[in-house]
């Protein structure tokens, strides 16, 4: 199979621009002990850390692929790099960031967000979070928004308890190379009762050739507090392929509340293969909301663990597969204790022959109490060639449970497309028109800017989708 | 004194709806309650039918000198009590045959056996009375049921089954005036000395068909009025305000707890 | 070996051959293989059944029931032993016995293939409308208390056909049961098929059925599980054909340890076809179900209406239930869905019904009783007895 993307599809990427690679050090490809050692060293971190690497590198070797969901067999971790920094140091202002760096963020749009509402912007460009601010208030709270990295230096208790913790580094194939390898990425804590009312965001970009990305995240919420964290991605256009292999974890403490939303917009040529897990302590709360437009396989199924009691999952999934690419995205929700309740709901849309999987799990212990989940799974396809997938998994040990799931596919209807013709749009604006009224319930959900950019993203893909 | 409530509490999720609730019955009368939306009525209606989501915190309630509370709802059927819902339940699976016939049969206590073509006659001739289609005797119970259909499948299991106490909630709400007509034909079937009713009721209408003995209002979880039939065109000339400027509401913002 | 199967058409001499290769080196399923990835394997002891090897042919015992070709002009139905019928090549025999060998893919299906021929066939001519309610009783007894049993039904143009299977009787066997019902429906065929089963509990059960349904066929299948210590009960409805229709719909009530695994797959391999699959189940005491359903919708399968439905009801804890309606979509004329609930017993029915004089345990059986039936409400009142008498319902009249 040829890579998807052509020289048709660079011309239609909207943010495929592409600069000189700058990167100031880059490991050579593939992967080693060696190579493990000269990250951590460039990072100077302490022993503990390197020692996590150096396990989860075993691990790694260890874990066998997955032998379901898409198909992974062109990926070839030999010809990958696994780790570059562009920078020489965290830039703390705008004015600071290298003009190539910046103009690359100016074209999908950061500098816009700044100036809208910015509270801190941790935006990644290769490997290293080049820009950083904070909001000076935040800083006052106590509200901690920086790298990983940084963590790892300034809050080594914080780092040490919670790191690793969510995700264990042997949990699959991918999270154990994400713990191997990492760098960049953000740590976010939110002191006990802090509402963070602004949501605090970063953009993630691959910008080297055949250059694997392996950010790292990790948010603890404290007892009763709130954050919002976005994340949106968008990659530029190359040929060969390239490896985003992230990890997310989130620790939503007694009553805390956290929303994770994403908009991932990787090119064609991307596999992105995260992983993003969440523990929701006694009546806290966690929500994912995660696009996945891009890329051209993407597994990724954020989860909620409901370890206490009173905890509630929520898990928004949108997924838009197009031409040569494959979304298999989902959700899965672990009730583990008593009076806990969960909803997902997927949205997934397929076009010229662009397959969308749901892959869920909703999983209840056995004898837990006053459960209540719903999941609700509806997919459009756009034409005949495309193809959607439902695989919801449901393991039910308990019998004080109300357990819904639904799930349709369906086509733009003819009635639908006659009535908006009918009323002066044209095809493809009617079309457009009914597909963003599809994702509407899930848009909603996001912050207004991501909202308006999803659109319009949505818009773009459906140029020449239809007639 | 067929029914006797005193001091009743009562409360959902923890909520208190019911506050201190006195009310009696004697055998052979018919009783109407009235009151706005919110004043407790349906939660009257379910407490003396024993509804787990409800909870007594405190008060008592005898039955014919037995304590009601300590009984199970079948317990309670089976010594005569029957609600007719506001909102029944549909069964999807039993069919409204198999559920009488073994309703019946529940009530003979397995000693006698059950005549059952005598039981289906009778079956048809009150189904005939109450003006439904007989094929609903094949159908499931309640199950995709208009309104109308519904409330008159819940007369029809009142006159099947004969209480001594039927407690009608809302049973005229929703009703159009042919189906009103032919509800209150059915408890009008019934009444004789041995048989009592509570009429629970937001409009008068239903009670221009019922004639009820003593008429009372309930208002934040408590009888605030009683009187004759002559409170009935008191309350339709005044309207509820009445009631409420003359009862003002103990905690004020609860007002809006109720109606939210 | 071979000679044994002298007399047999080459046909069927290759595929047994083939089949018996097949189960040597095919590898036990496991948890890798998504069907299987559930199926609690350990609680049967396969060596002791699977390596050996299959039985020698010995059809000498068996007396034909009927010694009759059925022919294409045929006015009547014809009954007759499996291994009659494969020596006889009797019609829809070869093609479902290739179609079932391509579709196979474990080592159980390649085992029964690959046994001597045991089992009924059964023969609908064109038009023909079988008027009374057809019984076929599989007695499930070997030799080792392990039996193979293949059951082809063929139903030609037009006929027409109630059909009620009952596998196993009271004095059967506790032992572990290959079987599969195949079904070949020509052009406008409708058949109606219920399958009770009567195994005793201690028993285990592998049944890969699997049905192809040509232009404008219809089958309607009702399954009522039995209470096995294994089940494990697929059901492959093919809509090979414009405008065939599936409808499956099953049910079981399982208490106990007991493990209870049904697969169903609604395959749309052609225009406008309909297909449904409705499947409920009642858990007690520490049963484990497992419910696994898929609609496949190929590309050339426009206007394809397909639909999918798992209630399941836990009685208490301890019991266990997995539910994983699948969708494979791959045409988008289709109107493709599903639902999945599970849950307990509804508390709002649970007191209209003692609020009418019921106790709760009267109630709780009612609900169940209704939550079952409504699957299995267009069943003949013959086996719609047998169910009822199995689980201690009375007998219910329809009244009119």
């Amino acid at each position: 199979m040829s890579s998807p993307s052509t020289a048709l599809k660079k011309e239609e990427y909207q943010h495929g621009y592409h600069f000189p690679d700058q990167s100031l050090f880059k490991t050579r490809k593939g992967l080693d002990e060696d190579i493990i050692r000269a990250i951590s060293g460039q990072k100077n971190e302490p022993e503990w850390m390197l020692d996590f690497r150096l396990k989860s590198y075993a691990a790694f070797l260890q874990k066998a692929m997955p032998n379901w969901g898409a198909d992974l067999s062109r990926i070839n971790f030999d010809e990958i790099y696994y780790y570059a920094k562009p920078t020489e140091e965290q830039k703390r202002s705008w004015e600071d960031v290298p003009d190539d760096i910046k103009e690359t963020f100016d074209r999908i749009g950061i500098p816009e967000a700044e100036k809208k509402f910015l509270a801190g912007v941790g935006a990644q460009y290769d490997s290293e979070v080049v820009y950083h601010n904070l909001k000076k208030e935040l800083e006052n709270q106590g509200v901690v928004f920086c790298s990983p990295e940084e963590a790892v230096q300034n809050h080594p208790d914080l780092v040490k308890k919670y790191f690793g913790t969510v995700i264990p580094y042997r949990d699959n194939k991918f999270a154990a190379l994400n713990s191997a390898v990492w760098s960049g990425g953000s740590f976010v804590y939110v002191p006990p009762g802090i509402h963070v009312d602004i949501p605090l965001q970063a953009y993630f970009r691959i910008n080297s050739e055949n250059f694997g990305q392996f950010e790292r995240t990790l948010i603890i919420a404290d007892e009763g507090s709130f954050v919002h964290y976005v994340e949106g991605c968008t990659a530029p256009v190359y040929t060969t392929d390239s490896l985003h292999s992230a990890v997310v974890e989130i620790i939503a403490l007694e009553g805390a509340r956290v929303r994770y939303s994403t908009i991932q917009n990787w090119s064609g040529d991307v596999y992105n293969l995260v992983t993003k897990r969440a523990f929701a302590y006694k009546n806290a709360t966690v929500e994912w909301v995660d696009g996945n437009l891009g890329s051209k396989r993407t597994m990724k199924y954020p989860s909620v663990f409901l370890k206490e009691e009173g905890a509630h999952g929520e898990i928004l999934s949108i997924a838009f597969a197009g031409e040569g690419q494959e979304q298999d995205t989902g959700g899965k929700v672990f009730h583990i204790a008593d009076n806990t309740s969960s909803v997902i709901t997927s949205k997934s849309i397929s076009k010229n022959g662009g397959i969308s999987s749901y892959r869920g799990m909703i999983k209840v212990h056995p004898g837990k109490k006053n459960i209540r989940s719903r999941v609700v799974c509806d997919a459009l396809l756009l034409d005949e060639e495309s193809v959607s997938n439902t695989y919801p998994y449901m393991e039910i040990a308990s019998e004080d449970v109300t357990m819904e799931h639904e799930a349709s596919v369906s086509r733009i209807s003819d009635d639908q497309l006659f009535y908006l013709q009918s009323r002066g749009f044209n095809e493809e604006e009617a079309a457009a028109m009914i597909v963003n009224g599809f994702l509407d319930p899930l848009v909603k959900e996001l912050p207004m800017e991501y909202a308006v950019e999803l659109n319009r993203l949505i818009e773009l893909q459906m140029e020449g989708s239809v007639g | 004194m067929l029914l006797e409530i005193k001091n009743l509490k009562a409360s959902v999720e923890g909520k208190p709806i019911l506050k201190g609730l006195d009310f009696s019955l004697e055998k052979g009368q018919t009783h109407a309650i009235m009151g706005p939306n919110g004043s407790g009525k349906s939660t009257l209606a379910n407490v003396l039918m024993g509804n787990p989501e409800y909870t007594v915190t405190d008060g008592s309630i005898l039955w014919n000198g037995r304590d009601l509370l300590e009984m199970e709802p079948h317990e309670r059927a089976l010594a005569g009590l029957f609600l007719s819902y506001q909102y029944p339940v549909e069964i999807p699976g039993l069919t409204v045959g198999k559920f009488l016939k073994r309703a019946a049969e529940s009530r003979l206590g397995g000693e006698e056996k059950l005549n059952v073509s005598a039981y289906l006659k009778e079956i048809r001739e009150s189904m005939d009375f109450l003006e439904m289609d007989r094929k609903f005797i094949n159908r499931y119970l309640n199950t995709g049921f208009s309104g109308g259909e519904k409330k008159r499948m819940e007369i029809l299991q009142m006159l099947l089954f004969k209480p001594r106490l039927a407690i009608l909630d809302e049973t005229d709400s929703g009703l159009d005036i042919d189906a009103l007509r032919v509800v209150s034909r059915g408890v009008n079937k019934l009444r004789n000395p041995l048989f009592s009713s509570i009429i629970i009721t937001h409009y008068q209408r239903i009670l221009d068909y019922v004639k009820p003995d003593r008429v009372h209002v309930l208002y934040d979880g408590k009888i605030v009025e009683s009187g004759g039939p002559e409170l009935v065109g008191e309350l339709e000339k005044k309207g509820y305000e009445w009631i409420k400027r003359q009862n003002p509401r103990e905690v004020d913002h609860e007002q809006s707890v109720h109606s939210a | 070996m071979n000679n044994n199967y002298e007399g047999f058409p080459l046909w069927y001499r290759e595929l047994q051959k083939k089949a018996a290769e097949k189960q040597k080196e095919t590898p036990w399923p496991d948890a890798r293989q998504e069907a299987w990835r559930r199926t609690d394997l350990k609680r049967l002891d396969l060596e002791k059944v699977y390596t050996a090897d299959p039985a020698r042919p010995d059809f000498e015992r068996n007396q034909p029931m009927n010694t009759m070709t059925p022919a294409e002009d045929d006015k009547t139905m014809r009954l007759a032993f499996l291994h009659d019928a494969v020596r006889g090549d009797y019609p829809g025999v070869e093609e479902l016995y290739r179609d079932y060998f391509e579709a196979a893919d474990n080592r159980f299906t390649y085992r029964l293939l690959a046994e001597p021929p045991r089992g009924f066939y059964l023969y609908l001519p064109r038009n023909y409308t079988a008027s009374d309610l057809l019984f076929l009783e599989d007695k499930l007894n070997g030799e080792r208390g392990e039996t193979f049993t293949l059951n082809l039904v063929v139903l030609e143009e037009g006929a027409r056909a109630d059909l009620w299977e009952r596998i196993g009787t009271e004095d059967s066997q506790a032992g572990l049961h290959n079987r599969a019902t195949l079904f070949l429906l020509k052009r406008d065929a409708s058949l109606s098929y219920f399958r009770t089963q009567n195994l005793p509990g201690e028993s285990g059960l592998f049944d890969f059925s699997r049905a192809l349904i040509r232009e404008g066929a219809e089958l309607k299948s009702r399954q009522a599980e039995g209470e096995l210590r294994f089940n494990k009960s697929h059901m492959t409805a093919v809509m090979e054909e414009p405008q065939s229709r599936a409808d499956l719909r099953g049910i079981y009530r399982i208490g106990g340890a007991r493990f209870n695994e049904i697969f169903t797959e609604q395959i749309h391999l052609a225009p406008r076809c309909t297909s449904r699959s409705f499947y409920r189940g009642v858990l007690e005491e520490e049963a484990r179900t497992v419910y696994n359903g898929m609609i496949r919708v190929a590309p050339e399968a426009t206007g394809t209406d397909a639909y999918l439905k798992n209630n399941n009801l836990l009685m208490n804890d301890g019991c266990r239930a997995d539910s994983i309606p699948g969708l494979k979509i791959g045409t988008n004329d289709v109107k493709c869905s599903h639902g999945s609930t599970t849950g307990k017993v509804d508390p709002r029915q649970m007191f209209y019904l003692t609020s009418r004089g019921f106790s709760t345990k009267e109630a709780r059986e009612i609900l169940t009783r209704a939550f079952l039936e409504e699957v299995w409400e267009d069943a003949p009142a013959l086996v719609a007895d047998e169910l009822s008498s199995r689980w201690g319902w009375q007998k219910e009249a329809v009244y009119v």
